[in-house]
């Protein structure tokens, strides 16, 4: 799949249709900083499937000691790190 | 003094009122502080119209302010029903209904999940913290409520009284409602602080959200010891490295939680730069923890005793095993060990007679940890309670388990499975009747099977497979997505397989042994 590594925008949408349709199945909309966690949107098996589909999609591993809130605490956060990681 | 939670938390407030009740992160309060805040609590919920015996909701994230909020329930005289935010709104709603709850509490839970909420919450008159859209119902500040809406004076809270209400899947398709008083609550937690050997100096890890049975270790346990009880937020609880340098930062010394949460420490949370030398106990509990990940994280935390403990939230607990200090367990699997001093335990054939030494039977358990009764159900349903003589020759109640146990030679309790199909996911009690009934509602549907599949990864899911009504285009996404709209997250199936026919066993019943054999769970 082809995909525009400059622009955040494309990778958060990406991020955020993973989120809505996978994890939520539709059920409630995510918006970028709509925190993830605290409000119960994801659980615990829904951040180790989220972290799966990073690393396939954005073709980076993620070490365990960085699946941390400072990193996962909402869509832009993730971005945020993702660049961060060179993505 | 009459015995109840708050007389409980009053007395720890007496004697050492400066002491740490309860933190998260950089929150905290004292006994002192907790007592005076929750007697404004009560004060404002009795002047809100809650009366003795009602059922407040607790449906928000477990902060200092839910603990505040839970203990002036029960000082109100009234009982909590904790509601976990993740459930489906359908499901809320259900509860709401089930136990007749007019007021609630619903801190930080978003407006417009609030919204789908009070669209079938029939009898929600008040809520406290929340501002959803819609119309019908009184919206009062957490401040004001805080603060205290009245001086009223409150009554004494008795033993026998309705303490709290926790909701598990049932097999009907609707949720069960555990009903225990402040006895049955409290003789479970002097009993555990005992067992454990709680100290003032205690710093206990709040794990369990509160519509899990082990969170009344945290809630009420260590109140009992004078100790504090360190809230792990969610979040945290979900990210096994934050969750690490939580138990880090907060100096805990005892840990209770089931081995999903302790698996997902050892194998991501990054222990090697930690340190949780001062962690002296880990209990699990809940599911059975895989041996050679229990060795591997007892390697890691050497200082530490562990204990696999045991008991349906109907009875609290009532078996505890301790692992043998400082060597690694060598058998297959870890016995649930040895009975509470306190429970009378019999394991019995169908006909209710006890079994010879080493064969399989159910479990029943007599003990005063043990709920009051099912809410709305008969109280002494012979399903569920049977009636019998104890050791002394007393007439009394034993809860059936469901629960196939055997003892062994050395009387080691070992428990070897269900005799339903309620299952454990990641900790959490789910019933496989219940995904069936509520997919085979759907109109589409013709049958369906719900299972575990026979190989597992680290996570453990539920899978499921269905036969469509002719000429149907139904997918998994589409049954996925309908059936997180009516069950909790963990029950909803990764995979759902769309089939032509069912495998049969002979009998012509869905032969749901061979699917699960079939199904390989991949969520990795």
């Amino acid at each position: 799949m082809q995909r525009n590594e400059d622009t955040g925008l494309d990778r958060i949408d990406d991020l955020r249709e993973f989120v809505v349709e996978e994890l939520l199945l539709g059920t409630l909309d995510v918006a970028p900083d709509d925190d993830l966690l605290t409000s119960g949107l994801v659980d615990s098996l829904g951040i180790i499937r989220l972290i799966g589909y990073i690393e396939e999609a954005f073709q980076v591993s993620i070490p365990p000691e960085d699946v941390v809130l400072e990193n996962f605490l909402n869509l832009n956060v993730i971005d945020q790190y993702l660049s961060r990681r060179g993505g | 003094m009459t015995r109840s939670i708050p007389s409980l938390i009053q007395a720890a407030a007496d004697r050492q009122g400066d002491r740490l009740a309860i933190s998260r992160l950089d929150a905290a309060l004292t006994y002192t502080e907790l007592a005076a805040a929750s007697t404004r609590v009560a004060q404002s919920l009795m002047a809100l119209g809650v009366g003795r015996g009602d059922r407040v909701g607790l449906y928000q994230p477990q902060t200092l302010d839910t603990l505040v909020a839970l203990h002036g329930i029960l000082l109100a005289g009234a009982a909590y029903v904790p509601i976990d935010p993740q459930q489906p709104p359908a499901r809320v709603a259900a509860i709401v209904k089930r136990c007749d709850v007019r007021v609630m509490f619903s801190n930080g839970i978003a407006p417009p999940l609030m919204g789908k909420v009070l669209k079938h919450a029939g009898p929600l008159e008040t809520l406290i913290g929340s501002t959803p859209e819609g119309e019908g119902f009184e919206v009062v500040s957490w401040s004001s409520v805080l603060a205290g809406l009245s001086d009223r004076r409150l009554a004494r809270v008795h033993g026998a009284e309705l303490a709290y209400v926790i909701f598990t899947s049932g097999s009907t398709g609707l949720p069960k409602g555990i009903v225990h008083t402040h006895d049955s609550a409290l003789n479970y937690a002097q009993a555990a602080a005992e067992l454990y050997d709680l100290r003032p100096e205690d710093r206990v890890a709040g794990i369990a959200p509160l519509h899990f049975d082990q969170s009344t270790f945290h809630l009420f346990s260590v109140p009992v010891a004078g100790a504090a009880a360190c809230l792990v937020p969610e979040a945290h609880v979900r990210l096994p490295a934050s969750l690490a340098s939580c138990l880090e930062s907060d100096r805990v010394s005892v840990i209770y939680t089931v081995p999903y949460l302790l698996i997902q420490l050892l194998l991501r949370g990054g222990l090697d730069q930690v340190n949780l030398e001062r962690v002296r106990w880990v209990l699990f509990g809940g599911e059975p923890f895989p041996v050679a990940l229990l060795n591997e994280l007892m390697e890691r935390l050497p200082h530490a005793r562990f204990s696999n403990v045991y008991g349906p939230a109907e009875v609290n607990q009532c078996t505890y095993f301790h692992l043998p200090r400082s060597c690694r367990w060598d058998e297959a699997t870890v016995p649930v060990g040895q009975g509470w001093p306190e429970a009378e335990l019999r394991i019995v054939n169908e006909k209710g007679d006890p079994v010879m030494a080493g064969e399989p039977g159910e479990l029943w358990v007599s003990s005063d940890t043990m709920m009051q009764r099912y809410w709305g159900g008969a109280e002494d349903a012979p399903s569920v309670f049977a009636v019998s003589q104890d050791s002394a020759g007393k007439t009394v109640r034993f809860y059936r388990t469901g629960d196939l146990f055997a003892e062994d030679t050395t009387g080691r309790l070992w428990f070897l499975g269900r005799m339903d199909r309620q299952v454990k996911v990641r900790g959490q009690r789910l019933d496989l009747d219940e995904v069936e009934v509520i997919l085979q509602q759907h109109p589409q549907v013709t049958e369906a099977a719900a299972f575990l599949p026979e190989v597992q990864d680290s996570v453990g899911s539920v899978a499921a497979a269905v036969i469509p009504v002719p000429g149907s285009t139904l997918d998994c996404r589409v049954l996925r997505r309908y059936l997180a709209q009516h069950l909790s997250p963990a029950a909803v199936p990764q995979s759902i397989d769309i089939r032509d026919v069912f495998p049969r066993t002979g009998s012509g019943k869905i032969d749901r042994r061979a699917l699960a054999g079939a199904a390989t769970n991949a969520t990795e």
